[in-house]
């Protein structure tokens, strides 16, 4: 709590603390150098507890490897470049959804997406066409019954806590859900597990 | 859970190399910049709030007097991103009438009107991935969004109006042009040649 208090502080009055601490540490030569090595450490370990998650939810908007890497490497950039704070590890998860899910719409918009879809590729390769199926059922849909179908059904995050992600109302997340599971349903017919 | 969709998300994962690339780009990547531009806006706040006092006080005086010589000035579009039901819904929403486009090279399976912050978007999508999208703006600015580099940039009289088309090899996927009130883009999926992009333009009412 003390700590906490003590980084809102210096947030405050100070910006970015990492570049503080750093900027104030062993001159600026030093510093800047161990700056750069406190980035990477921090980009590592937000990669081990969140990269998989920030990837597929990129994925799941982009439907390829290449933006989806991008997405993710940028969502790293922004967040140590904002170094916010959270509560608690979930808050920083759906902090870095969040920005993962506007990036990558971001993309879309300006139509800066490719064509290829290694995921699809590999499902075929493997044989697995009633996975192939199900994810250009998934990919058809709009872009926001999507989202909304990858954060509920992938990462098993209630309505409520989708909405505070995406910035919607709850209600209009249920609203998407509810047609994204309805047109799955008639693209899917007895392939349909979204239960 | 679905279980099938379940498994093909989990076959997306961080490689090792992708986890390099990543670490050596953001090892790379110039926070200092970004800091030494955060440090000159916290020092510039007050100087900012100064400057939006200034700018409410003449709000204040200034708006009242505009707004009763020009009604129609307060018309400013919508805000944000507004799906739309309709080509009406999306003309009020924006503020201005949009013109839609009557001919595309495919059969259009699904239209999706959208008010993007005051910019009219219509997306008409064909049965497989081929779709077309148009945009309506007001001002003469490019608002296409696409800023890739093209091998063929071509001018174009087409409905009255000098349209730049782009493309590789003589397909245009990109059209932009304005009319002096308003700006209009159309990007395609596939190319299309000249002709083509006539009988698109030229269907636009």
């Amino acid at each position: 709590m003390v700590l906490r208090d003590f980084y809102e502080y210096v947030s405050e009055f100070c910006g970015n603390p990492l570049a503080l601490y750093f900027a104030q540490s062993e001159g600026r030569a030093s510093a800047a150098g161990d700056r750069d090595e406190a980035y990477e450490l921090k980009a590592e370990k937000l990669l081990d507890d969140y990269g998989n998650s920030i990837l597929r939810m990129a994925y799941s908007y982009v439907h390829n490897m290449s933006d989806a890497e991008d997405v993710l490497q940028d969502t790293l950039i922004q967040y140590l470049k904002a170094a916010p704070h959270f509560e608690n590890p979930a808050h920083e998860k759906n902090w870095l959804l969040r920005v993962a899910g506007n990036i990558s719409k971001n993309r879309i918009d300006y139509n800066k997406v490719r064509e290829s879809d290694e995921l699809n590729d590999e499902l075929v390769a493997a044989g697995r066409e009633d996975l192939s199926f199900v994810w250009e059922a998934v990919k058809s849909l709009p872009a926001i019954y999507r989202e909304v179908i990858h954060l509920y059904y992938y990462e098993g995050y209630p309505t409520a806590e989708i909405a505070s992600i995406l910035k919607e109302k709850d209600s209009t997340v249920r609203s998407h859900l509810s047609r994204g599971r309805e047109q799955l349903r008639e693209i899917l017919k007895e392939a349909y597990d979204f239960e | 859970m679905s279980n099938k969709y379940g498994d093909i998300m989990d076959k997306v994962e961080v490689t090792d190399e992708m986890r390099t690339r990543i670490i050596s780009n953001i090892g790379s990547y110039d926070f200092q910049k970004v800091e030494v531009l955060h440090s000159i806006a916290r020092k510039r706040r007050y100087i900012a709030l100064a400057a939006c006092l200034v700018l409410v006080l003449f709000a204040a005086v200034a708006i009242p007097k505009f707004m009763a010589q020009n009604q129609d000035v307060t018309d400013t579009g919508g805000s944000g991103i507004v799906e739309c039901s309709s080509i009406s819904e999306l003309s009020q929403s924006v503020g201005f009438t949009v013109k839609e486009v009557n001919y595309v090279t495919f059969k259009v399976s699904k239209t999706t009107y959208t008010d993007n912050d005051g910019m009219a978007e219509i997306t008409y999508k064909g049965t497989g991935k081929e779709s077309v999208v148009y945009r309506m703006s007001k001002g003469d600015e490019d608002n296409s969004g696409d800023y890739s580099e093209y091998k063929s940039t071509v001018k174009a009289d087409i409905a009255g109006s000098k349209v730049t088309l782009k493309g590789n090899d003589g397909a245009y996927v990109l059209a932009i042009w304005s009319d002096g009130t308003y700006s209009y883009s159309i990007a395609l999926t596939s190319g299309a040649n000249k002709a083509e992009w006539h009988k698109i333009i030229e269907s636009i009412q």
